[in-house]
């Protein structure tokens, strides 16, 4: 089916410029990556001398690059799951079904968006302490996993809307809610569930205060406290810091280009079946 | 089902992370296990006799603001220390800012040692008044090799609470000596030939001195060198109730940043520059010059531009800096650590000229003490002055009340002003004074 | 056992609702407590009831700060909704429609999320900045050389500045669910509208904007949640005073100043109500967005309850 429009050429252009924009963004920073701190500072704008991996190679073996990579990667896989899995339960029980509190729990779900979590970390620290997760990861992921107001909301709103008979079917069937729950509904919410997981793997990825206090040995740390550690002396350090931040953002963004478009295609045979 | 898929891919990567994690972190930051070769030391440790030969682990917290700067010499410091006290064991991590600072404090968590900035500011005032931090007067540190003032940053009623400074921040002109020889100008030795440099400058095209308007620490760095030069003893003056800071000599200093701006001394757009654009002016070689703290030394020599420094002369030719100390080495011990004397062998350590002079080597501050050996000519140059002056920004934090601080009045309401062209350095005098509490006489 | 089997959503809920409740709104609470003292963060605890709300609105100096930095906050919201948020369908209905290049513009847009705020600062000098800044040598280069400019820091901009990052950083969120949403539609009514003669454009306004209403409305709900919150580009921009007169000063950052204060190596401040003003600021800021924000949830569901 061709959606397409035959006169879409502005839009075309529009786009096209837009994204060749922030293509030269990446590229640029990437290409400072590659020239020594000297020309960096002397010759900001300019051709590079030498164009050497030096950067890079500092940043792993001196900086220890892959370390920050895997603690990123454990906690925003575990926090992942566990977001996904919960804010998916929460959503259904609110959304499916029918009860007195209903709107008031959707906005309590709203509450915790709207408050800075630095002000609160003190009794979270507390909590985790007594757990017995400080300096853990672990720490890290249960504080974050239970960030599930954006999910929830948005989750709710999508089992809201499913038709009933689609429920009742299950049901006659005789299946028990959790199978429903499981084999029928929450395939269905597969479009936005990829949404959601793409958003949220970024803000988890990118979250750095958490961490920062959770977190004290350099063992530990994930990426954004290293990417951190250039910027507070960013001129010192702009060799590595540009090195990391293209090693923070190029793999992933290749990674999200190849998957992104097989995700949300296999996604596009949309819309509920008969 | 694709649903599946997603989860069993997500638990396969959680599980291969957890497992090379968990390789990953048999070399984690114990750094005091690596020995390496360090100067034997000199200064005798005045330590008690501890006869108790328990193994016992301290837990020290490093500047995370710094990290970058201070790992390579800390690793170098905790590994001599760990040779010369091998039953205790360092677990030294860069995890302290203001914020994990304030929730170590108020849970109750502190480490067993952590960094402090001693007088500097009023929180270590406030953590000693709130029983947070050890007193260390009853094991008699040795401070022979310390001044007066050096004492007095560690001192809160009488009692010694951090290890001592050692090394001293102050602000300098970086100067590229290549601009300066075509426009036939050198380093000055007296405030007028300083500003007829300038002029020169202006007039061959460059920035003279680059500016990071939009930075509200770094924007101020020319008026705290120039405090010291013009106001030095009104500002010590004023600090002692004796004087008012509208001095002449304070509006002048005020006075001297207004005229700068003015005059193009600090180019059209620094209004439009945050530190980095300033920096890459002058590496650039746009500017020729820029006034920074003598902790960016290093940066400005990475560069690779023919680098020069210069304190500012006032009109007698004579240098007075602006001086305050480095906290790069003055830590203070938890009131409830469980290894107190452990804690204090490690302060006593910091104290050492051999800790120090590992700290000199590796990043190149200012030493105030005698019998450090500055890093390389570079560093020797930042510390050519005649007197060491007020901190402008310590005085007037000691003429702040609850009510009104004054030091804050400075760096939001008058700079911006002066930067502006807005007000004169005599009105800025007056703010400053209404804005100021003077002690009782 | 038979109270929980009647009401089977209790299963669902509970878990999340638990976890929830302990780490993120017990903290809330606890803040609340806080607000009612004050405190410096360190000593001890002086209760004085609602003594510090009264400072906050009473003081002048603290509400002129309160009241400028909502003001930026409300610009940057309404900046979002009025530009971000149809640049963002615009963009989606694109992707949706397959047009050639889809998937790089789709990794193109949403790329900047990866980058780390103070970077994305950084890249802002390294290409905009008067001296080294590639934007001015490219007008150079095209022999634009008068049109040069300081670009990051003309101070009257400073809000708009941040907005302009903060736009480029997040445009990719809102297109993402948007095009998520717009892939859920059925694919019959696209189909019938097609054979209808409808023309792009047309199908759009008529068929997938309703379709995907409700996603729009959640998403203005989030946008006016974020833009109360935001805090890194003020904060890197203008640092912790929020730019000159604080021009980039927004809730998260005068929050902020208030709690944490000020601190360089030559010296700092530190508020002797630190804490308990800073989380009476932030009860007020929190208050301010729920209100708000439960009047647009209600508003969002009477209308899909009766519209849907």
């Amino acid at each position: 089916m061709n959606l397409k429009a035959r006169r879409t050429y502005a839009s075309s252009a529009i786009l096209w410029l837009y994204s060749s924009f922030t293509l030269f963004v990446l590229g640029y920073m990437t290409y400072q990556a590659f020239r020594s701190k000297k020309e960096l500072l002397s010759n900001t704008f300019g051709w590079p001398e030498v164009f050497n991996f030096a950067n890079f190679g500092k940043l792993f073996a001196e900086a220890g690059f892959h370390r920050y990579f895997f603690n990123s990667v454990l906690i925003l896989a575990a926090t992942l799951l566990i977001v996904i899995g919960l804010s998916s339960m929460v959503a259904y029980g609110i959304g499916r079904f029918r009860f007195r509190f209903k709107n008031g729990l959707l906005v309590y779900f709203l509450i915790g968006l709207m408050f800075p979590v630095q002000l609160g970390i003190v009794p979270i620290f507390l909590l985790i302490r007594d757990m017995g997760l400080m300096n853990s990861q672990w720490g890290v992921v249960i504080v974050l996993a239970s960030g599930l107001s954006m999910p929830v909301f948005l989750l709710t709103t999508f089992f809201e809307k499913l038709p009933a008979d689609l429920y009742e079917s299950a049901k006659i069937d005789g299946a028990g809610e959790w199978t429903t729950f499981q084999r029928v509904m929450f395939p269905l919410a597969s479009p936005v569930v990829f949404s959601i997981c793409i958003i949220m793997s970024v803000q988890i990825w990118n979250q750095f205060f958490v961490p920062l206090i959770m977190l004290q040995s350099e063992a530990k740390k994930t990426i954004p406290l290293m990417i951190m550690k250039f910027t507070n002396n960013l001129m010192y350090n702009i060799d590595l810091a540009m090195a990391g931040s293209v090693m923070a953002t190029v793999p992933i963004l290749i990674l999200f280009f190849i998957f992104s478009g097989r995700v949300l295609e296999g996604v596009a045979s949309g819309g509920i079946k008969g | 089902m694709k649903g599946k898929r997603l989860v069993t891919a997500l638990a396969l990567l959680a599980m291969t992370g957890a497992v090379l994690q968990g390789c990953g972190g048999k070399d984690n930051g114990n750094d005091a296990s690596s020995p390496s070769a360090s100067p034997s030391g000199s200064a005798p440790a005045s330590s008690s006799q501890a006869p108790q030969e328990e193994n016992v682990t301290l837990k020290v917290w490093g500047d995370l603001g710094n990290q970058a700067v201070l790992e390579e010499p800390f690793k170098k410091i905790n590994a001599a220390f760990a040779a010369k006290y091998p039953n205790i064991k360092l677990e030294y991590d860069f995890a302290q800012n203001d914020q994990s600072l304030n929730v170590a404090l108020q849970a109750n968590e502190l480490p067993d040692l952590f960094w402090v900035q001693g007088d500097k500011t009023a929180k270590m005032g406030e953590m000693v008044k709130n029983g947070f931090l050890l007193d260390l007067t009853p094991y008699s540190l040795d401070l022979s090799r310390y001044a007066e003032s050096e004492v007095t940053y560690c001192t809160v009623d009488g009692k010694i609470y951090c290890s001592l400074p050692s090394f001293f921040d102050t602000n300098v002109v970086y100067y590229n000596k290549d601009l300066y020889e075509k426009n036939g100008l050198q380093s000055p030795t007296t405030w007028d030939e300083f500003v007829q440099g300038l002029e020169a400058l202006k007039a061959a095209g460059l920035t003279p001195i680059a500016l990071a308007g939009k930075s509200e620490w770094d924007r101020a760095w020319p008026i705290f060198a120039f405090a010291p030069a013009f106001s030095n003893s009104a500002l010590k003056a004023a600090q002692a109730g004796q004087g008012k800071l509208t001095d002449p000599a304070v509006a002048e200093t005020l006075q001297a940043f207004r005229d700068f701006i003015d005059k193009g001394y600090f180019g059209k757009d620094f209004l439009a520059q945050d530190y980095a654009a300033a920096q890459f002016a002058f590496t650039n070689g746009k500017a020729a010059a820029i006034v920074d703290g003598t902790w960016a030394n290093a940066t400005y020599v990475d560069s690779g531009i023919n680098l020069g420094r210069f304190s500012i002369p006032n009109k007698e030719g004579k240098k007075v800096v602006q001086s305050s100390y480095s906290n790069f080495m003055t830590y203070a011990v938890s009131s409830k650590t469980a290894h107190p004397d452990q804690a204090v062998k490690y302060i006593e350590f910091l104290n050492s000229l051999e800790a120090q002079q590992i700290l000199e080597d590796a990043v190149g501050l200012v030493p105030t003490l005698k019998d450090i050996v500055a890093k390389d000519e570079g560093v020797k140059e930042l510390a050519v002055f005649d007197e060491a002056g007020v901190n402008i920004y310590s005085v007037l934090t000691a003429l702040s009340s609850q009510e009104s601080n004054a030091a804050d009045v400075l760096m939001k309401d008058v700079i911006p002003k002066l930067m502006t062209s807005a007000i004169t350095g005599a009105e800025g005098a007056e703010i400053l004074d209404k804005a100021a509490a003077y002690p009782a006489q | 056992m038979a109270w929980f089997k009647k009401r089977p959503f209790l299963w669902f809920i509970l878990p999340g609702f638990a976890l929830y409740s302990l780490f993120t709104v017990y903290p809330i609470f606890s803040a609340f407590q806080i607000s009612l003292n004050r405190w410096d963060g360190i000593g001890p605890k002086t209760f004085v009831g609602f003594a510090n709300y009264a400072e906050l609105f009473g003081n002048k100096e603290l509400f002129g700060q309160l009241t400028g930095a909502f003001r930026h906050s409300v610009v940057l919201f309404l900046l979002n909704t009025l530009a971000v948020l149809p640049g963002q369908l615009y963009m989606a209905y694109l992707l949706y429609s397959r047009i050639k290049g889809h998937r790089f513009f789709q990794a193109m847009i949403f790329s900047p999320q990866f980058i780390a705020t103070p970077v994305i600062v950084f890249m802002g000098t390294l290409i905009f900045d008067g001296n080294i800044g590639v934007f001015n040598k490219l007008l150079e280069a095209v022999g634009l050389g008068e049109w040069t400019r300081p670009w990051m820091g003309l101070p009257e901009l400073g809000i708009y500045i941040v907005w302009m990052m903060v736009a480029w950083s997040g445009i990719g969120v809102g297109m993402i669910f948007f095009l998520g949403a717009m892939k859920m539609i059925p694919v019959e009514m696209m189909e019938a509208a097609l054979l209808e003669g409808a023309s792009y454009w047309r199908r759009f306004f008529s068929i997938v904007l309703p379709q995907i209403k409700t996603t729009v409305l959640n998403m203005l709900i989030l946008t006016y949640i974020f833009a109360m919150t935001m805090f890194d580009f003020s904060f890197i921009l203008g640092g912790v005073s929020g730019g000159i007169n604080r021009s980039v000063d927004v809730m998260a950052l005068f929050f902020y100043r208030i709690a944490f204060g000020d601190n360089s190596a030559v010296g700092g401040t530190m508020n002797v109500n630190a804490m308990g003003m800073g989380t009476t600021i932030a009860c007020v800021m929190f208050s301010v967005i729920f209100v708000v924000a439960v009047v647009q949830v209600v508003l969002t569901y009477r209308r899909t309850e009766d519209g849907a």
